[in-house]
């Protein structure tokens, strides 16, 4: 190779490394203006009595359909819960159906590409593995992105955070053009309940900067970040109400058949409160992300649907 | 015969590559260990007694009583490992080998020694000596951080396309660790340097003990005196320097089959000696000569030598360690079945089997500060993972089974450490602000958060109920002392979750918003 080639192939290969830079500027702009405007929808659907997947069927239905959220060729991120090396029945993690039924329902809708990840607390393979999460996402046509290592986040200022004024978010935040977030509605030893907002500390690398520094804020301030889930949904059909978020065993469960669906992840998360019996003054994050302006934690304020199957 | 060394090197290539695939990739090639980890000598000599292990040990011999040492050339990690860096040394030096002396007497004694230490139950002669574990820890210590170093900081660059080699997980370089490792393989490489296979003929117990059969193989190199003209040119390919041109004798005890020698000389002078063929024109040729004596190279004299001194090196082996017995450390929290200190330390060879294949990283070689006995000895190291409740992998995996087989449902329970918490160095306490890390990540609750002043929740221990697992420790966000961590147990045990009582079931369909 002669020095002319040799210069020819660095600055291909120096340009290729930085292709990545604008594009991931562009992807931080706001997402789809649907999640702004709920139109003649409900604020809050719930939905109760049957499967995970049947709810969904549902809720979205009753919210407009999948296509109001996905748009032909549009790259979705759907992020459950996969916290865990737990089985499907031990309501730990998201319900591989729901997760499943997402993912095809977004591909059918036109999505370009379907990806789920999550930054688990187990070692991600076996969290990936016996949730059944990646068998499920895979037979929906979906695809499992690794997140266990900081080269796959990337630097992210939060402007408004009071506490939380910068971290790092999983370049698939950045780069997908729809967010679906869905948790699974437990109890938490730290945070007194999981469900929309804390399921959004499985998107940032650090989690130990949230534990030592008020966890309560940083879940909060990391709402106010530009780019917001389109839409978020809470799986309540097994909701652990003690020993959370790990669970000792199944009989820290108790069955719901529920499922909350809401573009506001602040109200879906104040209704989620009820189903879990705590009180929303002792989950803070809900009163200081309403604060923010992220959404609304007054219940009375939402135009509520509640659906029976 | 030129196919004979393209064979040895293919088989070699095949295994050393599969070695490397296991302990850089476990999760993705641990399989492979079935076909290159069971047949290696020691962990099946120094393991407890099983049918298979004995299977392992005559089968070797009696392939070394065969074909003489190929296990050297194909079978062994540390010999492969020493080829490889033969290969670099003849980019640096192409003079070739030197003829060494026998060394039957020393070899014999560092052998015994080694041999009485290890039934005295002190493992560190043998973890330093044991091919296969030195083997394991060079590519424990020094390929696979490499290689996770690699897919680190490098999987932006190599994109998907390292999937096929299995997920990228952290195995970092281990600072004291690494050092000693690499510290031991640049030494080896010394050796090689100058001697070339002159660990496998001097230090290698297993060496000690092949070479023994090797001198009486079916199956040999020898040289033919009528044709030798004394040039030295094979001499100079050998290894083991064990042919010396001018005596036109080779020791076949020391040969460690590599088969280089073969086509190097242009009268025909090297044959390799069968069974079939030894009755007829060679061994005529060889009764012709009495100025050599191929098979018995090592005189009587040196063989009553090293007899007596192994037996002596044995027995002081086997009675000296008794005085670093009492130095066992027992503040090291020990992987899941390895059942208590003395146990674990008088078993494990150090091959960092485990260490390679923790998935969580979290088992990782002594730090030297535990003293000689436990040294490279695994422990557990709760900084970049936990013992995770689900998994039992090496407890599965240990060729010696100082890490006994525990089933994953008991691996659940098993206590392998204790829970400290240390409330002035907590979170809540000093921050007055909500955390829950360590609750969160609990598997048993043996810690849990209770209520707490200012509506805060705090940590409540139960030291009783936790196995020990490190998540708690793990997850801590409090630096740089963390605010709760484990504890070493001297004997692991099993414990017992009490009761819960039932959750009351709750009236599907009603909204409570």
């Amino acid at each position: 190779m002669d020095r002319r080639k040799f210069i020819a192939l660095l600055s291909t290969i120096a340009a290729s490394y930085n292709l990545k830079f604008p594009l991931a500027l562009a992807a931080e702009e706001p997402v789809a203006a649907a999640a702004a405007t709920t139109g003649g929808f409900p604020d809050l659907i719930g939905v109760a009595g049957g499967t995970p997947a049947a709810m969904f069927d549902r809720a979205i239905a009753a919210a407009g359909g999948i296509e109001r959220f996905v748009k032909q060729g549009q790259k979705v991120l759907v992020k459950p819960n996969i916290g865990w090396d737990k089985k499907p029945e031990e309501g730990a993690n998201t319900s591989p159906e729901l997760v499943k039924r997402i993912v095809e329902l977004c591909l059918k809708a036109g999505a370009s590409e379907v990806r789920v990840f999550d930054n688990t607390c187990n070692h991600w393979q076996a969290c990936y593995g016996n949730s059944g999460i990646e068998t499920a996402v895979k037979e929906a046509g979906g695809k499992m992105l690794m997140a266990h290592e900081e080269s796959y986040f990337t630097p992210l200022d939060v402007p408004a955070g009071k506490v939380l004024k910068k971290t790092a978010v999983h370049q698939a935040w950045l780069d997908s053009d729809v967010i679906i977030n869905v948790p699974i509605l437990k109890h938490h030893g730290g945070a007194r309940m999981t469900a929309a907002m804390k399921n959004l500390m499985g998107v940032i690398f650090d989690r130990r900067y949230y534990h030592s520094n008020d966890l309560h804020q940083c879940i909060a301030d990391f709402t106010t970040i530009a780019k917001k889930p389109t839409l978020n949904v809470i799986d309540a059909y097994n909701v652990m109400m003690r020993n959370g978020p790990r669970g000792v065993s199944t009989d820290d469960l108790v069955t719901r058949k529920m499922l909350l669906l809401s573009t506001d992840m602040v109200a879906i998360d104040a209704a989620a409160a009820r189903i879990l019996e705590v009180d929303q003054q002792e989950v803070a994050y809900i009163a200081k992300a309403a604060e923010h302006g992220t959404g609304i934690n007054t219940l009375d304020k939402l135009r509520i649907e509640r659906l029976t199957l | 015969m030129p196919y004979l060394k393209r064979a040895r090197q293919f088989l070699a290539l095949a295994v050393f590559v599969a070695f490397v695939l296991i302990f850089v990739r476990f999760d993705s090639f641990g399989s492979m260990l079935a076909a290159v980890g069971l047949p290696q000598f020691a962990p099946a000599l120094t393991g407890p007694f099983m049918w298979s292990s004995v299977a392992v040990i005559v089968g070797v011999l009696l392939l070394t009583a065969i074909f003489g040492r190929v296990y050297c050339s194909i079978i062994c990690p540390l010999g492969l490992i020493q080829d490889l860096m033969l290969r670099l040394r003849r980019l640096i030096d192409r003079s070739g080998y030197r003829t060494l002396p026998s060394l039957a007497w020393l070899h014999a004694i560092i052998a015994a020694l080694v041999g009485g230490t290890w039934l005295a139950g002190y493992m560190l002669p043998t973890a330093l000596l044991e091919p296969f574990a030195a083997g394991g820890r060079i590519l424990a210590g020094i390929f696979q951080p490499f290689a996770a170093f690699l897919f680190k900081y490098k999987s932006s660059f190599f994109g998907d396309s390292v999937n096929w080699l299995g997920m990228a997980s952290f195995k970092p370089f281990d600072a004291t660790g690494t050092a000693i490792v690499a510290g031991m393989a640049l030494l080896l490489f010394f050796l090689c340097f100058r001697w070339g296979r002159v660990y496998c003929n001097s230090l290698c117990p297993v060496g000690a003990v092949l070479r023994l059969v090797a001198g009486h193989s079916m199956v040999k190199v020898v040289i033919d005196p009528e044709k030798c003209v004394s040039c030295g040119v094979c001499a100079k390919t050998c290894k083991a320097g064990c042919i010396d041109a001018a005596t036109k004798t080779i020791d076949n005890s020391r040969c460690i089959a590599c088969f280089n020698c073969l086509d190097t000389c242009r009268l025909n002078g090297l044959v390799l000696k069968t069974a079939g063929n030894s009755s007829a024109s060679i061994a005529a040729n060889f009764s012709d000569t009495s100025d050599a004596a191929p098979v018995s190279v090592i005189p009587a004299s040196s063989g009553r030598r090293a007899f007596v001194g192994g037996l002596a090196a044995a027995a002081a082996g086997y009675f000296l360690p008794v005085r670093f017995q009492s130095a066992a450390a027992a503040d090291t929290i020990l992987p899941p079945g390895a059942g208590n200190h003395k146990d674990f330390s008088s078993r494990c060879i150090s091959c960092h089997l485990c260490v390679a294949a923790c998935p969580s990283s979290v088992i990782r070689p002594s730090s030297p500060g535990t003293g000689l006995r436990s040294l490279q000895q695994p422990s557990l190291v709760f900084d970049l993972g936990m013992c995770e409740q689900n998994c039992n992998l090496c407890s599965q995996i240990c060729p010696v089974m100082a890490i006994k087989p525990i089933m994953a449902e008991h691996k659940k329970f098993l206590k392998i450490g204790e829970v400290v918490y240390k409330q002035n160095l907590c979170v809540v306490e000093t921050n007055g602000t909500d955390c829950g890390a360590c609750a969160e990540h609990c598997p048993t609750q043996a810690v849990r958060m209770v209520p707490y002043r200012n509506n805060l929740m705090i940590p409540q221990t139960d030291p009783s109920i936790c196995i020990g697992c490190g998540s708690c420790e793990h997850i801590c966000p409090v630096r740089p002392d963390k605010a709760i961590i484990v504890k070493a147990v001297a004997e692991q045990t099993t414990i017992t979750l009490p009761e819960q009582e039932k959750l009351a079931p709750k009236a599907e369909n009603e909204f409570p918003f």
